[in-house]
């Protein structure tokens, strides 16, 4: 038989992994916590100014003109989305294919998710005009006629997606969490605890009737979730593919945005997984390096689909013959957004590539960097393709340049912020590894596997 | 705590104390503001008909961030002047004259406001009007005029003062005698005889000037026919058109009268008119040209010579006798083709061309320029007297154009009076020659040297500042008036609103201080007002003029029509024996080094209307650049300089001084020649105008009193940098099927030839269109580029201008733009104008994707634009082919008062985060199809015109109904001829544009080939 790797290091017991997950939300926080918190939340600060100033003067402050409608806000919304897409997957898609290894990671990935995509859920929101006014986007029985939505545009589509693919992900990460917050329930030796914990655990006693329940529920909410890992991004692709801009009418968009979500996903899993392993070094067992150099292999997969489907789309631009398509892309390669586009080309085709050394593969420093990359390839790659279509389309008197302004800087930076936040938040409150799944995965009581 | 604000916080203890406060004073007897009585007090700021006794809108709420739609209140008229209808426009004909270039005009007012402008079309000067003409109301309301007369200490300071001070202090001083009165051309006849009765009343002289005068044609026809008048030329009757310098379509003499006859000639038939223009900068008229020859300013004359010898030397023939020392002085042209470099082939089939077409052709010359002298006008009067056009195409006996009655050496003739000390008051109209020839110019000096200066003007402009005295002036629509536009030819200037501030006409100013003084003839003492002393003057004429009838009847039918013709038709030409003696006075010099032609920009002209927003950013015809004015070089001669790029400053020295500006390279330059605007640098025009660009005053060349507007220059890169705002991102159509262009010929054997059309389906079913379906073709072989749509559109529909800084971020909000592209060589480029609005998609791109339906498709094939329903996602603009729609970036709608009296009622001001495009004058067609039901019939072809369509000066849009097969729109609609822009793409647009047809033999590029 086969053996598989070791899932948790260090030969545990339950007590010692209760223990040792529950311990961080339960001792008052280290310096190195402190450390990372004030300056992300002074950054969070800082995004609420920009925010307000946006939004109290007027969306002239960023980049965005005429010609290039849509510039940093759809960018980074896209790129949050995308990188929201790493949690589902994991928990949901590799639950369904048994892949055990999935649970040192899943729910930090899933808290990812969740707070990714409340990032990126800001960026439609403040990108209108008219904010105050976004809420006409949701179909509901209005007064004004009642004035219907148009279902026929991406972006209503998008509200969809992106508000279905919210609420499911986070049903499904709570519900998978409450047999462990029942846990620090039973630790809680204040009162306080007791109060917040308590009614957050559902009553959760850990009886076969529960678990029994709780399992089926898991697996019907990661049957749910699957589709829509997939659905979500190829919506947010339609954004652009249904509209009819050169570069950006393409039928490749919808697997392509999949992989390169999926690609970016895992990327910021193994940042944040390397981040957690300095910062908690009793996690070191539970995120083995094992785990990471199965995701670094996801990674240098996913990022060969997107630097194939790069490739694909300069094919098809030559091969249809459509003047407006070829130009496109031959400007964004050497046009005057060159520098974006190799970047995009480097860091998600090129860099990547260096996973195949399995010493790589399995070195902290260099999948921390590259991970780096990967993400900074992938902002730049929806730069790309939102920049560079729309600065020079059909009509060259149309053409123009569009250039970061000091607020595109402010929300791209402070959307960091908000993210760091949340996520610090959730390390101190929230048992990061799931507990409930660890166990059955260690050899306690038994020699071998069984 | 400060003191004037202790001052102003001061406490009352008894309503004695509280009405002895001198604010208490002021309020005595104005609180009571409805009765008549108050409201005819002339000191009262806000007169009768002041719209804001219709809306008290409370514009303050909108600076308040975040809060999103301002709050306003309105208020009914509680008595309704007869005249006016809530809701409904009332039209005056009126004029416009700036300097001497005079329209016809129809102003549009509501509630008694004038809001819009539009040529008359029934006047002989009317039709289309030029971007300043159609702009030049903005002047009305703009925040910087002077609302109240000014004492001054000569030095630029100034405090408010009144109308009593000002007369007393004024007529004391021209008491004293010594008088002077500098105006700017009085093309009035009724303003002339007030001067000459101001002159008999204080003695003295006075002189006309302005910047932009054609004195050097009027001379040369002085010379050659005895009668010192601008011809009147009849571009419609010419097939053959040579103009040397002459930018007839976008800034000389009557450029929207030539614009309009120069497309009734351009009809692409077998009689379809030729271009010829020799130039050495890229200007309107070359950009129309179907033959373009770059050469220099300096080279004009010997080209109209050359031209001369050709026919009347070389082939011998002549309409007229030409003497032998004609013939000799011709001679000495015999090479010009080879001396100006271009191949000596082409210069004769042009020569051949004008004969073959003589008296049917017309050739005129020169552009701002005195210095080319009299001689190269008097070769052009000569070569158009060989073709035998005098008297055909040039008419200069008949009706010539007596507007322009400025003259370039006025000037030094003032300063000559100011330095005999024979000048003790000097009294300056609208003139402002301190700015046209800079602070440390003579004239200033002089100026300044006068003991009593009074400046009459609607702004403390640059000349102004040396004034003891400014008297404000009213601007053209708050005064009666009339222009003698061309010989016999009077039209009506009547004012559409009350002054809004204490401002005076010049007319009334002389009648009030003649009366003051009690001295000057009875007709400028007796008559009440202003008013009544135009009318006298009109009564006087009336039987001269040949109108029969009451004064009452004919002053009416004058109301109404807005003119009068004593000349019977205009279609007539008339010459008188030309004088072959004048051809002696010819002077040809050819220079050698770099020559700088100053030139006007058709947006911003002298500077005079500098201060108008829209002019400023209204994208050059031809560069496009806003904002600016800049160094036009070309670009082998840029890289000769050392200019690595547009927006470099350079130093451009001449006459032994020297500016700095920004060069801009374009196509098409001569390599020979720089260009640099006119009408820029203003100090104090205003807000707006002031540091736009860069004043040329100091390096103009004055030669023997008149200023020269080309010289010799040396220019010198430096290492500043000043970015263009220019609007438009790349010029060259990239191969795309944009703009269709073929040569007649072409045309002639298939009227869609060079069109590459495309086999459409549609998986889906059409729309159905059952009543009216609005739809526009824009004639790309009419339209000139002259951008006159451009600020129409922005009157109509309330677009704001969004300044220097944003329209390099691509903020700017025009609903209509002009894309201009060249083609074929960069140096000798074809240019190729096409305006571009909302396309009224029947496919719409925007439509399908906007998440609240913001933007949909009405059933009359609008493409309509809920901006309420709006929040800004911009989706639309995206996915928008054409990108013709606007976002409002910022809060454009509140502007500094009274600037907001200026907004068409009819449609709303936007507010910031929405969107906003070409609505094809919604407006207009509802407002249409109401008076069509209140009159109980069926809208008319007709009945709905756009603004761009009216503003047109050569008529190329057409709009209307395409499902009235009867109506203009439904026949250009399919018309063979007709292609829509990107058709590939099934957006079906409403909009279709005609093929430029170019009358030469081949193109500059070959049109692509099918995919």
């Amino acid at each position: 038989m086969m053996k598989r790797n070791i899932l948790v290091e260090g030969n545990k017991d339950y007590k010692q992994i209760s223990e040792e997950i529950c311990s961080p939300t339960e001792v008052p926080p280290g310096k190195g916590w402190v450390a990372y918190f004030i300056p992300a939340n002074l950054l969070l600060v800082f995004y609420f100014c920009v925010l307000g100033a946006i939004i109290g003067i007027g969306m002239g402050l960023m980049g965005v003109n005429h010609p290039v409608g849509w510039g940093t806000d759809i960018v980074t919304f896209v790129f949050w989305v995308g990188i929201g897409h790493a949690g589902t997957l994991i928990s949901a898609i590799l639950f369904l294919f048994r892949q055990k290894w999935r649970t040192g990671i899943n729910r930090t990935a899933e808290a990812m998710t969740i707070f990714a995509v409340m990032c990126a859920g800001i960026f439609p929101l403040v990108h209108t005009g008219r904010p105050w006014f976004a809420y006409w986007l949701l179909p509901y029985p209005n007064q004004r006629g009642p004035l219907w939505v148009n279902f026929r545009s991406p972006l209503e589509w998008d509200v969809f997606a992106v508000s279905t693919y919210l609420t499911i992900s986070f049903v499904f990460w709570y519900m998978g969490m409450v047999p462990d917050i029942a846990t620090l329930r039973d630790r809680a030796k204040n009162s306080i605890r007791k109060l917040i914990y308590g009614p957050l655990s559902l009553g959760w006693r850990g009886t076969n009737r529960h678990w029994q329940h709780y399992e089926s529920a898991y697996l019907m909410l990661a049957g749910l979730s699957t589709p829509l890992v997939l659905s979500v991004h190829s919506i947010v692709s339609f954004d652009f593919a249904v509209a009819n801009l050169p570069g950006w009418h393409t039928t490749i968009f919808p697997p392509y945005f999949v992989a390169g979500a999926v690609f970016s996903g895992f990327a910021m899993v193994v940042t944040l997984m390397c981040l957690i392993r300095i910062g908690y070094p009793q996690m070191k067992d539970y995120v083995t390096i094992n785990h990471l150099e199965t995701m670094n292999k996801v990674i240098m997969t996913t990022g060969m689909m997107v630097g194939y489907a790069y490739a694909s789309e300069f094919f098809i631009a030559w091969y249809s013959g459509v003047e407006y398509e070829t130009f496109t892309f031959i400007n964004r390669a050497f046009g005057p957004y060159w520098w974006a586009y190799w970047i995009m080309v480097s860091c998600n085709v090129i860099f990547p590539q260096l996973f195949w050394f399995k010493a790589i593969r399995r070195s902290l420093p260099a999948m921390f960097v590259i991970t780096i990359f990967v993400n900074i390839g992938m902002w730049f790659e929806r730069y790309v393709i939102t920049v560079t279509s729309l600065h020079a389309d059909f009509l060259p008197s149309n053409w123009g340049i569009f250039t970061l302004t000091f607020y595109d800087f402010g929300v791209l930076v402070g959307s960091f912020g908000m993210f760091f936040t949340l996520f610090l938040l959730f390390l101190r409150v929230l048992p990061m590894v799931a507990m409930s799944e660890i166990k059955p995965m260690i050899h306690v009581g038994r020699k071998d596997g069984h | 705590m400060d003191k004037t604000v202790m001052e102003t916080q001061k406490f009352w203890r008894s309503l004695e104390e509280w009405k002895d406060q001198p604010e208490a004073q002021e309020w005595v007897g104005k609180e009571f503001m409805s009765t008549p009585m108050a409201e005819d007090s002339a000191d009262e700021d806000v007169a009768r008909r002041d719209f804001l006794k219709l809306m008290g809108a409370s514009l303050a709420l909108t600076s308040m961030s975040c809060v999103r739609k301002p709050v306003s209140k309105i208020v009914p008229y509680a008595n309704r002047p007869e005249e006016i209808e809530p809701g409904k426009p009332n039209y005056y004909t009126s004029s416009y004259a700036e300097g001497g270039e005079s329209y016809g005009a129809i102003v549009k007012t509501r509630e008694g406001r004038p809001i819009y402008v539009k040529g008359n079309p029934d006047h002989p000067f009317g039709g289309g009007l030029t971007p300043r003409a159609q702009a030049h109301l903005m002047n009305l309301y703009d925040p910087d005029r002077l609302q109240s007369p000014q004492k001054g200490d000569g030095k630029g300071g100034f405090q408010n003062s009144n109308w009593d001070e000002l007369d007393d202090a004024v007529v004391a001083a021209l008491n004293g005698g010594g008088v002077r009165l500098l105006t700017s051309g009085l093309a009035s006849p009724s303003l002339k005889s007030a001067v000459s009765d101001f002159h008999q009343a204080f003695g003295g002289k006075s002189y006309e000037w302005d910047l932009v005068n054609y004195d050097n044609l009027k001379l040369a026809t002085q010379t050659c026919f005895g009668k010192s008048v601008i011809p009147r030329y009849q571009f419609q009757k010419a097939r053959m058109i040579v103009s040397v310098g002459a930018d007839f379509l976008g800034t000389w003499i009557q450029p929207a009268t030539y614009s309009r006859q120069f497309a009734e000639g351009r009809k692409p038939n077998e009689s379809m008119n030729k271009l010829v223009v020799f130039e050495g900068l890229l200007s309107l008229t070359g950009a129309n040209a179907d033959s373009r020859i770059k050469v220099r300013p300096s080279e004009y004359t010997s080209i109209v010579l050359g031209l001369a010898h050709e026919i009347a030397v070389k082939s011998g023939r002549s309409s007229f006798n030409l003497n032998s020392n004609t013939k000799n002085t011709l001679s000495k042209y015999s090479d010009v083709a080879a001396k100006v470099g271009m191949d000596p082939a082409l210069f004769s089939q042009i020569a051949e061309d004008l004969w073959k077409n003589r008296r049917q052709s017309l050739v005129v010359a020169g552009g701002l320029d005195s210095s080319t002298g009299t001689g190269l006008q008097i070769a052009v009067h000569l070569l158009n007297e060989i073709l035998g056009n005098n008297g055909k195409t040039v008419d200069i006996s008949h009706s010539p154009i007596v507007s322009f009655q400025g003259e370039s050496d006025s000037i030094q003739k003032l300063i000559n009076d100011i330095n005999a000390g024979s000048v003790k008051t000097l009294v300056i109209h609208r003139a402002n020659p301190v700015y046209a020839f800079g602070k440390n110019s003579e004239i200033a000096k002089a100026i300044e040297s006068v003991p009593n200066v009074i400046y009459i003007g609607d702004r403390l402009n640059e000349t102004a500042q040396f004034a003891n005295w400014v008297a404000p002036l009213s601007h053209e629509a708050e005064s009666w008036g009339d222009i003698e536009i061309s010989e016999g030819v009077f039209s009506i200037q009547q004012p559409t609103i009350r002054p809004l501030y204490k401002t005076r006409s010049l007319g009334s100013s002389i009648m009030n201080w003649t009366y003051v003084a009690e001295k000057g003839p009875g007709r400028i003492l007796n008559p009440d007002n202003w008013y009544e002393y135009v009318r006298a003057r009109w009564k006087e004429k009336q039987g001269r003029w040949g109108q029969s009838g009451s004064f009452e009847g004919f002053w009416n039918r004058v109301l109404q029509t807005g003119f009068v013709n004593s000349k019977g038709s205009l279609d007539r030409a008339g010459s008188s024996q030309f004088r072959t003696s004048a051809v002696s006075q010819i002077r040809s010099e050819v220079s050698d080094g770099l020559e700088l032609e100053l030139y006007q920009k058709s947006g911003i002209g002298s500077g005079e209307y500098a201060n108008i927003a829209w002019l400023q950013e209204l994208p050059d015809p031809v560069t496009k650049v806003t904002w600016d004015n800049y160094l036009l070089v070309s670009e082998k001669r840029a890289e000769e300089l050392g200019i690595e790029k547009s927006g470099q400053i350079v130093k451009v020295e001449a006459n032994g001084n020297d500016v700095e500006v920004a060069a801009l390279i374009l196509p098409g330059v001569h390599d020979d020649v720089v260009g640099l605007a006119i009408g820029y640098g203003r100090t104090h025009a205003g807000r707006i105008a002031n540091e736009v660009g860069v004043n040329v005053a100091p390096i103009i060349a004055w030669e023997g009193g008149k200023p020269s507007f080309t010289f010799q220059t040396n220019v010198k890169p430096t290492s500043g940098f000043n970015e263009l705002a220019n609007p438009q991102g790349h010029h060259t159509m990239m191969g795309r099927q944009l703009v269709v262009e073929a040569t007649l010929e072409q045309y002639l054997n298939d009227p869609s030839a060079n069109i590459h059309k495309h086999t459409l389906f549609s998986l889906w079913p059409k729309y159905e269109y059952k009543g009216h379906r609005w739809a526009m073709t824009i004639d790309l072989n009419k339209c000139t580029g002259c951008s006159a749509c451009v600020v129409a559109c922005q009157s109509e529909n309330n677009i704001p201008a969004v300044g220097k800084k944003y329209v390099i971020e691509g903020r700017e909000m025009h609903w209509i733009r002009v894309d201009r592209y060249f083609s074929g060589d960069a140096n000798d480029p074809d240019v190729l104008f096409q305006p571009m609005t909302c396309q009224h998609c029947e496919n719409a791109s925007c439509e399908t994707v906007c998440p609240v339906a913001a933007t949909v498709h009405s059933d009359e094939g609008l493409n309509e634009m809920a901006y309420n329903r709006c929040v800004g996602t911009r989706y639309c603009v995206n996915n928008c082919p054409y990108k013709v729609r606007r976002f409002n970036w910022f809060n454009y709608s509140k502007v500094a008062k009274p600037l907001d009296k200026a907004f068409n009622p009819d449609l709303t001001v936007r507010s910031r985060g929405v969107m906003e495009k070409c609505t094809f004058c919604t407006q207009r067609i509802k407002y249409a199809k109401h008076e069509a039901v209140r009159e109980d019939r069926a809208l008319k072809d007709g009945d709905v015109v756009t603004a761009c369509q009216e503003a047109c000066p050569s008529q190329a849009i057409v709009f209307g109904d395409r499902n009235n097969p009867e109506t203009q729109i439904a026949k250009q609609f399919s018309a063979k001829d007709s292609f829509a822009v990107i058709e590939e793409y099934n957006n079906v647009p409403q909009v279709r544009y005609h093929t430029k047809v170019r009358n030469k033999e081949s193109l500059k590029t070959s049109s692509k080939g099918g995919h």
